[in-house]
């Protein structure tokens, strides 16, 4: 019951405190500048939710093997990213093989969801915090809902950035990027003093 | 042809922008003179440097985007009196001047200036103020402690109720000193009875609506009386909670800024409501002090969703409602015959 | 001149415009992560430029060297080689970042690493497959020293802000704004430097314009 509960304040924990887009700023550029279309971003969220769960599971697995490597701080990155190109090459195959048609429409959505921060961060971080595998799980998990609750965010956003008058200079990136920024400060009133590093 | 205020032909309300923030600005008055009377001069000086500051970015921001200069809007005016008044009287004068240029250049100008801003600015130069100099925003000089009206103040300041609420402890003052607002806490909004007659006159004279205010307070009332966050009673709670707080000033003056309210009553009482949920929580959870302003930023993000969805419901709800009176009176009709 | 020479001019003037009207961030808005959260001291911002030059160059070569293959390899099979080649530029570009700076590492923290899948190269490597090597390592050379500018004046700005120094020496600041060291401070820092930008360009556009006409003017009156 305690494991539990405490799986549950993990993945509320990457879930806000740590949102990937608000507190880390991992993967802002699919979230801003990427053109999805209307309901890509969503299908994009959730792949990347299925990835970063996969990748950062991989990584808790890993990560106990690793630790007793030589230089594994310069040895560690590169570990993560050929397993990242490994399962990426897998999906690729497979989904070649079953749903030729779907991978044909999807394939930059799916490149772009593969190979971002957020999936390398999801990884790296359960070092940083010293993980096992089921709390890496859970802690990619969340990473990628947060991205879905950034994306829903960032919607209501631009609804409402939508019918204000933006002066001509800061039309589009720049004001959702302050607009990120200001969601963020006022997200920093859960988080308090801390850097996200 | 030109006229001082352009008003659409079917807008007979005798109300304008400028009546409703002059009444905002008489609202806030009797606070500042509150102030004065705990702190002195400097709580005065400190009201006119931050108004000073935000006239003159707002003029700034109005002229680099080739607009000309509208005396009547004093929204800036409202911005620079709010923001001083969270924070503590000791608070050095670039942490106001720096707030409200933060408030009026990259909250209200980015997003359009006047009526169109997608957060309160006032909010959002309190929150980057507490973030940034949190350790001169929260430590407050006593009451009638006379702080010199300039320059630096470093000594006898100390942490308030708020701080020991925010602790888990319950706080030692009086309860009488609590209701008259002679404690340790931010300058201007310590006193809830003038905050009352404030809210009471904005909704008399229609500068706010009833809406919002109803449902944010209900809500946190009855949260502060069931739910304490400190080992007291439910009455004392409230209290305690109440004066040392930043939320009863924030859901009179800071809830209701037309800008980022939403339109319709429906989608305003949901819009209050969503506001007091997220300060319980952020209250519960948070790590900062004072964090109405954080919880009201993240509120306003769904400001303009309210609107849309309270329309789309209100629509489907009529169309049951014609459904099921067709139906009925289709049924009598049948009964009849 | 020959119509050889002015397509070599124009290709060269063409990757010269991603340097400030094009720029890959502030733009473009490619490679935010790094730009927003990375970059709050001068030292930081020169190692992440490091880095993305260390990992975008050799990629954009190598992608043209394989579009040279036959189309029947798959798109995602070059995908892979050029992730296997950013992750293993990794380890020079940490060394030299290392020589730099000794504990640059440890305070970028994953952002560094994170730099090897950069949303410049993801995008830019299956149009470079058409380049010839030269025009994609001028590209890549070009889109670094976008990069770099952009990433170098939002750190200094940065560092300036919240310690009141440049390259770890004080300045004449003596107001701080610890919190803009902090992610909401990167976002906001990045939006406005974004906004300036795009303000002088439209500047120097209308300057252009005006002085185009002018010298219209005086052609006419001639």
């Amino acid at each position: 019951m305690n494991t539990l509960i405490g799986l549950f304040t993990l993945l509320l924990t990457a879930l806000v405190l740590e949102n990937a887009i608000f507190s880390r700023a991992l993967d802002v550029t699919a979230l801003l500048v990427i053109p999805f279309g209307k309901k890509g971003i969503w299908l994009f969220g959730l792949i990347l939710t299925g990835i970063t769960a996969t990748a950062s599971l991989i990584a808790g697995i890993l990560n106990p093997v690793m630790s007793s490597w030589e230089n594994v701080q310069y040895l560690r990155p590169v570990v993560y990213i050929v397993v990242l190109a490994a399962l990426y090459g897998v999906t690729c195959l497979v989904l070649n093989w079953r749903k030729k048609d779907w991978f044909h429409d999807y394939n930059t959505v799916l490149t772009m969801a593969f190979f971002n921060c957020a999936v390398y961060g999801a990884m790296a971080l359960t070092v940083y915090s010293g993980f096992n595998w089921l709390e890496s799980l859970v802690y990619g998990l969340g990473l990628g809902l947060s991205f879905l609750l950034a994306a829903f965010l960032l919607e209501q956003g631009r609804r409402c950035m939508g019918i204000c008058n933006i002066p001509k200079a800061f039309r589009g990136l720049p004001a959702e990027l302050v607009y990120v920024g200001l969601v963020s400060l006022s997200l920093y009133g859960l988080v308090g003093h801390q850097l996200a590093a | 042809m030109l006229q001082n205020e352009p008003k659409a032909p079917y807008v007979r309300n005798r109300d304008s922008a400028f009546t409703v923030m002059m009444d905002v600005v008489v609202a806030l008055l009797p606070l500042y003179f509150m102030a004065f009377y705990f702190y002195g001069l400097r709580a005065l000086m400190l009201g006119l440097a931050s108004v000073a500051a935000a006239v003159i970015s707002d003029l700034a921001c109005v002229l680099l985007e080739g607009k000309r200069p509208y005396p009547r809007d004093i929204s800036s005016v409202v911005t620079g009196m709010i923001l001083p008044l969270m924070m503590s009287a000791a608070t050095p004068y670039y942490v106001v001047v720096s707030a409200s240029v933060f408030a009026i250049v990259l909250v209200k100008h980015v997003f359009g200036g006047v009526g169109q801003s997608a957060f309160n600015p006032a909010a959002a130069g309190f929150a980057f103020a507490a973030a940034c100099w949190p350790s001169q925003v929260f430590s407050y000089p006593a009451p009638f402690s006379s702080p010199a009206p300039f320059g630096a103040i470093t000594e006898g300041l100390a942490s308030g109720p708020a701080w020991s609420l925010f602790q888990g402890g319950v706080p030692t003052n009086d309860i009488l000193d609590l209701l008259l607002g002679k404690f340790l806490g931010p300058m201007g909004l310590t006193n809830i009875l003038v905050l009352a007659t404030c809210l009471f006159y904005l909704l008399f004279r229609g500068a706010i609506g009833w809406q919002a205010p109803a449902a944010f307070f209900g809500i946190m009332v009855v949260a502060m009386m069931l739910f304490p966050r400190i080992p007291e009673s439910g009455p004392m709670s409230l209290v305690y909670e109440s004066t040392a707080g930043m939320w009863i000033f924030g859901g009179i003056f800071m809830l209701n800024e037309p800008g980022t309210l939403p339109k319709r009553s429906s989608s305003r009482i949901a819009y209050g409501a969503l506001a007091a949920i997220f300060t319980i929580l952020f209250q519960r959870f948070g790590r900062v002090e004072q964090t109405f302003a954080f919880a009201l930023l993240l509120t306003n993000v769904f400001g303009f969703t309210f609107d849309r969805y309270s329309e789309r419901l209100l629509r489907r709800l009529r169309r049951v409602y014609l459904a099921t009176r067709t139906k009925l009176s289709e049924k009598k009709s049948a009964q009849r015959a | 001149m020959q119509p050889e020479q002015n397509s070599v001019k124009k290709n060269l003037r063409k990757e010269l415009d991603l340097i400030f009207v094009k720029n890959p961030v502030l733009v473009t808005g490619l490679a935010l992560a790094p730009a927003v959260v990375g970059g709050f001291t001068v030292k930081n911002g020169l190692g992440l430029s490091l880095v993305f030059g260390m990992v975008t160059i050799p990629v954009l070569v190598l992608a043209s060297f394989l579009g040279m293959l036959s189309p029947k390899v798959p798109q995602y099979v070059r995908t892979i080689a050029y992730v296997v080649l950013a992750a293993l530029m990794l380890i020079p570009a940490r060394m030299l970042a290392s020589g730099i700076a000794p504990n640059l590492f440890d305070s970028l923290g994953m952002y560094f690493s994170a730099m090897a899948l950069n949303t410049v190269w993801l995008i830019r490597a299956p149009l470079c497959q058409e380049k010839k090597p030269q025009w994609a390592l001028w590209e890549g050379v070009c889109q670094t020293l976008g990069v770099s500018v952009c990433i170098l004046a939002v750190s200094a700005v940065r560092e300036l802000l919240s310690y009141g120094t440049f390259w770890g020496n004080p300045t004449f600041l003596s107001v701080k704004f610890p919190a803009m060291a902090y992610a909401f401070g990167g976002f906001i820092v990045v939006g406005v430097t974004a906004a300036v930008l795009r303000w002088g360009i439209d500047r120097v556009h209308d300057i252009a314009r005006l002085a185009q006409r002018q010298q219209q003017k005086w052609r006419v009156e001639r």
